[in-house]
């Protein structure tokens, strides 16, 4: 399916505005989505997102829309499930890229929980501090700092059980 | 030998993955709408995912702690489940898991409710809440359903009514603004009137609270929330039962909002603050176990100082200790294994509403024990037993006697309607039958009583009228002002 025809309908029905809000987001809410619920139901993540909000107000009424947008984007994904996975398709990186994650990282990074995945997410992925994250995530930098102690336990372990098997 | 890998490589492994994933995908058009039309898209209304909230409001407030901050907790004092580690000698003996649950998933999408909520004193001793949604359902799932006695009744536009929360010692208003239900509820009655008063005006928010100051004004985030998780393990000694809950990233039962309840004490919990306090039907402590943790033991059947025991010797215990715990609750041991009259002081001995092969429904009338939070209140509860074992419990009705709304019971003779009436019926009519609905009074000073009719064979009966023995309908029960022509709520 066309990705260009529900942004289409969706734009349709904007104000000069929301539109620009909703443009400057779009991409950074379909990383996101595609870090929490995979990159084949991101688009569909925030175009639901999308609808939705504006059901109830519009986007240039919102104190911070970018923020309200991004916790929509997690709670949807909680909505359809914390257990999904992510499902990746074999990609080919451009030179000089890192290599790949070993596939247990992978799946250790995959099985966190939303929080935990979010929280990682805006830190490590998107270089913002606690405080950011805390603000994005709409909690606060004690609960940030908890999902990140967790899930770096989580991916220490995987780590040394690599490293220890080389 | 252990190699314990560096910092930044966890990082740099989280960068890592997190890059293959958002290089697969595809982004969006970018293109720009020529030109705005003057319609909103509209998507489907979402559902709300939603349990609990009657433990919600026995903490407190749902949402109040959203906007605290706090200290971040050192890493060390993270705590991820708690469970009863040391066993008080109150208890008398070993208890067991009976029941487990962990939920996570309750919040919206796009919460419906948004709220304001102000404060004063220094303790933030007065607060009053405005909750603001699209429809009286949503602000139903706030403040809990109907049926609890909350008298949650939605206004007609240009009207105030009046909110009943007897148990919680608040005051409400609710009233229609437009296509936004509005409630406003607090312990604070010229600050909860001027906001009531404001809205037949003007904008509600705009209300006089001199005194009070704004401390937040957002999205209500509702049981749990985005970063919550709620675990709760449901034990049985041989002295009683008893629950321990872990609010885990929730702040929403905090030590803080526990205190708002009129019974509430400060003590403590292993050098920590905590509070407790209790209805007339249960008693319960909560505590900070960590900077972003809280922690909750209920009982209907242990007064504070066993809770205190209890709490005492809870800890944290790993994620895989918790889940045996939960693996080893029984199937069959179910926390209703006898009915909740049991918790108080009866009256008697219970009274047979119905009975048929092996089942019987019964009532019997209590009263609230000395030690409890409000005592010597008079109650009335209700259960159904099935092979001398309870099937259903509809629990108690105690300080806020009301009608419960009419259910049907599934028996092993066929369905029967039970619920509880104000005044004497002469019979119920429903899909062209017509029966003789006694109804019987447990206790004298108990305005109301149980009836039971047992249907024919085939029955359905889902739309039922009351009539007189004037032959009368009844359209409304003149001790409650509730409609007697309604609906069978069936209850599986």
């Amino acid at each position: 399916m066309s990705i260009v025809q529900p942004y289409a309908r969706l734009l349709s029905g904007l104000g000069v505005d929301d539109a620009d809000i909703w443009l400057k987001c779009k991409d950074d809410l379909a990383r996101y989505a595609a870090v929490l619920i995979g990159p084949g139901d991101a688009e569909d993540v925030v175009s639901t997102v999308f609808l939705r909000v504006l059901d109830r107000r519009r986007l240039n009424e919102l104190e911070d829309a970018r923020r309200y947008l991004f916790r929509a984007v997690l709670n949807e994904c909680k909505t359809r499930g914390s257990r999904s996975r992510v499902a990746l398709e074999p990609v080919d990186l451009p030179a000089p890229q890192p290599p790949d994650p070993q596939p247990e990282i992978l799946e250790a990074v995959l099985s966190l929980p939303l929080g935990q995945r979010s929280a990682t997410f805006f830190v490590y992925w998107s270089d913002m501090s606690v405080a950011e994250a805390a603000e994005m995530m709409g909690v606060r930098p004690g609960t940030v700092k908890r999902y990140l102690h967790l899930a770096r336990n989580k991916l220490k372990g995987v780590l040394d059980d690599h490293v220890n098997a080389d | 030998m252990t190699m314990s890998m560096p910092t930044d490589d966890v990082a740099v492994a989280f960068r890592r993955t997190y890059q293959v994933i958002v290089d697969q995908t595809e982004l969006p058009s970018s293109q720009l709408p020529a030109y705005g039309l003057t319609h909103r898209p509209r998507g489907p209304r979402h559902g709300w995912v939603f349990a609990g909230a009657a433990l919600a409001v026995a903490l407190g407030l749902v949402g109040i702690a959203l906007i605290r901050d706090g200290v971040p907790p050192a890493q060390s004092e993270v705590v991820d489940r708690i469970a009863l580690v040391e066993v008080p000698s109150e208890l008398g003996g070993q208890p067991t898991v009976v029941n487990s649950s962990v939920s996570s998933d309750g919040f919206d999408p796009v919460p419906p409710i948004d709220m304001w909520y102000w404060e004063s004193g220094e303790e933030a001793s007065k607060w009053v809440i405005l909750l603001e949604a699209q429809a009286d359902a949503d602000l139903t799932t706030a403040l809990g359903p109907t049926d609890d006695g909350n008298g949650l009744t939605p206004p007609t536009a240009g009207e105030v009514s009046t909110l009943s929360l007897p148990d919680t010692g608040w005051l409400g208003r609710s009233w229609l603004d437009g296509s936004d239900w509005r409630i406003a509820v607090g312990y604070d009655e010229s600050a909860v009137s001027a906001l009531a008063e404001a809205a037949t005006t003007g904008d509600p928010s705009g209300a006089d609270m001199s005194g009070f100051e704004l401390v937040y004004e957002g999205p209500q985030f509702i049981y749990p929330p985005a970063d919550g998780e709620l675990s709760e393990l449901f034990y049985t000694s041989p002295t009683g039962g008893f629950s321990v809950a872990l609010f885990n990233g929730w702040e929403h039962g905090t030590t803080a909002a526990a205190l708002r309840s009129p019974s509430a004490e400060l003590t403590e919990v292993n050098g920590r603050e905590a509070v407790i306090t209790g209805d007339a039907i249960k008693w319960w402590i909560v505590w900070q176990i960590d900077d972003s943790s809280t922690a909750l033991v209920e009982s209907s059947d242990f007064g504070p100082d066993t809770l205190r025991a209890i709490a005492e010797g809870i800890q944290p215990v790993s994620s895989d200790e918790w889940e045996n715990l939960a693996g080893s609750a029984s199937p069959d041991a179910t926390i209703n294994s006898k009915p909740t009259a049991e918790s108080f002081d009866t009256i008697g001995q219970p009274t047979v509403l119905a009975s048929g092969d092996n089942w019987a429904i019964k009532s019997q009338a209590v009263t609230t024990a000395e030690d409890s939070a409000e005592p010597g209140q008079v109650g009335l509860c209700g259960w159904v037993e099935i092979e001398d074992q309870v099937s259903i419990d509809f629990g108690c009705s105690i300080t806020d006697p009301g009608q419960r709304l009419p259910v049907r019971v599934p028996t092993p003779d066929g369905p029967v309607v039970t619920g509880q009436l104000r005044i004497e019926v002469a019979e119920v009519r429903f899909e062209g039958e017509s029966l003789a609905v006694p109804v019987t009074r447990i206790h004298p000073d108990i305005p109301y009583g149980w009836f039971a009719i047992q249907l024919p064979p085939g029955s359905t009966l889902t739309e039922y009228t009351f009539w007189s023995s004037e032959g009368t309908q009844l359209p409304i029960d003149p001790g409650t002002g509730d409609e007697l022509t309604g609906t069978v709520h069936s209850i599986n």
